[in-house]
């Protein structure tokens, strides 16, 4: 056991291989990056919309994407990193679309997510569990939401945000205040 | 929670996320030194980023998405070329890993044998205990609304993998002759524990497949089968 575990360090297996026969067109290998970064590009996509059903929809998207673009996918840990910004890409562009289409059947709604505007005085929220933050989350406003988990979740800066949103920096950060002004609210009740 | 009228709170957030410069930082650090609310926000920020930064990088998906991925790019044909609108990241033209700066730590493949024979005892103990444990299933025999999760669309979900190890599996056994008698004790025991777990998934999910951590445990069975061959495969000759 040893004297194999230590090869093993020395030689880390990279996916590389997988992408390799995934570029070839391989659609087996494709399977084993799907069972591997599934859970990745699912979380992602259901922090980003809000909506179980249609992260589903959303990841199945952005695989499906990668496949059509998959000559151009990065090598080893990269790979990740690509995938998400397919996924990222997706949802954003799934929100602006259902938002025009929400605009044209009724008037804009902005600030009336389910958590709300809340006021008063509240006593101070202890750190959150992960469910209570998950749940708080979901129930942000979009905009405010959108901006909350690529910034503090996965740790993109306010220049990258602004750039894949379309918005301007300041919007960003007043979006990313308004969540957590909101989530310090909802985990305070 | 109090609101203070002498401080913007959006202020505060920029104070929290270390984006103030030197003269405005230290105007909020007076200010917190002198009032009696804003430290307490500053503090359910800092908590609130905290436990964002620290949620779980994955979340296993309600049901197996592969049959809906497969019928998409089925019909998909050739591959297309780059697009580079929708897959360049922002900023430096190169693809980085989503949230390198500073809390992302991607999967990885780099995970020793020990370690992997640690997963797989922890996955086979698991679907042991939850073969009997009832208690870990409550509140996920129901399927969600519109969920389609079948015993058979999870073994069909697995066909993949199936065809992937039998190829390795045929790989290593024509490299016996490569591999030391340890190694391929340690390889064929590790291999043994994880067959023994897929039976164990197996029944648990006749009877209740739609449970979500039995489905989990289902994949994850599989992939740490074809991480185990996939990394005894790539050993160099040893004898």
């Amino acid at each position: 056991m040893q004297s194999v575990a230590i090869q093993l360090q020395e030689r880390p297996i990279q996916p590389d291989d997988l992408i390799q026969r995934m570029q070839r067109g391989d659609v087996d290998a494709f399977e084993a990056l799907y069972r591997e970064h599934a859970g990745r590009v699912y979380a992602l996509c259901r922090r980003l919309c809000g909506d179980p059903a249609r992260a589903e929809e959303l990841t199945q998207d952005a695989f499906a994407r990668a496949w059509q673009h998959r000559h151009s996918s990065r090598p080893g840990a990269a790979y990740t990193g690509w995938l998400c910004r397919i996924a990222i890409n997706l949802a954003l562009t799934d929100a602006r679309s259902r938002i025009r289409r929400e605009r044209k059947e009724v008037p804009a709604r902005e600030g009336a997510g389910p958590i709300g505007e809340m006021a008063g005085p509240v006593a101070a929220p202890r750190v959150a569990h992960p469910l209570d933050l998950e749940k708080a989350i979901a129930g942000l406003p979009e905009g405010a939401r959108r901006v909350f988990v690529l910034h503090d979740v996965e740790g993109y800066r306010h220049e990258e945000i602004a750039e894949m949103m379309g918005l301007a920096v300041g919007t960003t950060k007043a979006q990313l205040h308004r969540a957590r002004r909101l989530l310090r609210e909802a985990l305070s009740k | 929670m109090k609101i203070c009228k002498a401080m913007d709170e959006t202020r505060l957030s920029e104070y929290v996320d270390g984006e103030l410069a030197a003269p405005a930082r230290n105007e909020v650090e007076r200010h917190l030194r002198g009032c009696a609310d804003c430290p307490g926000i500053v503090d359910e920020m800092r908590a609130i980023r905290s436990a964002a930064a620290e949620l779980p990088r994955e979340i296993e998906p309600p049901r197996d998405l592969w049959s809906g991925i497969e019928s998409r790019i089925e019909g998909s044909g050739a591959a297309a070329p780059a697009d580079p609108d929708e897959i360049t990241p922002v900023g430096s033209g190169e693809v980085t890993p989503v949230g390198s700066g500073r809390f992302h730590v991607a999967r990885s493949w780099n995970v020793g044998l020990a370690a992997a024979a640690a997963l797989v005892v922890l996955v086979a103990g698991a679907a042991f205990l939850m073969r009997d444990d009832r208690r870990l299933a409550d509140g996920e025999a129901t399927p969600p609304p519109g969920a389609s999760v079948t015993l058979a669309s999870l073994k069909a979900a697995g066909a993949g993998y199936r065809r992937m190890t039998a190829e390795l599996e045929t790989l290593i056994e024509a490299r016996r002759g490569d591999l030391s008698p340890a190694t391929l004790s340690v390889l064929e025991e590790n291999l043994k524990i994880i067959d023994e777990a897929f039976d164990e998934i197996q029944v648990a999910l006749e009877t209740d497949p739609h449970s979500a951590p039995h489905r989990a445990l289902f994949t994850s069975i599989y992939r740490h089968k074809t991480m185990l061959l996939q990394q005894a495969s790539s050993l160099p000759p040893q004898s």
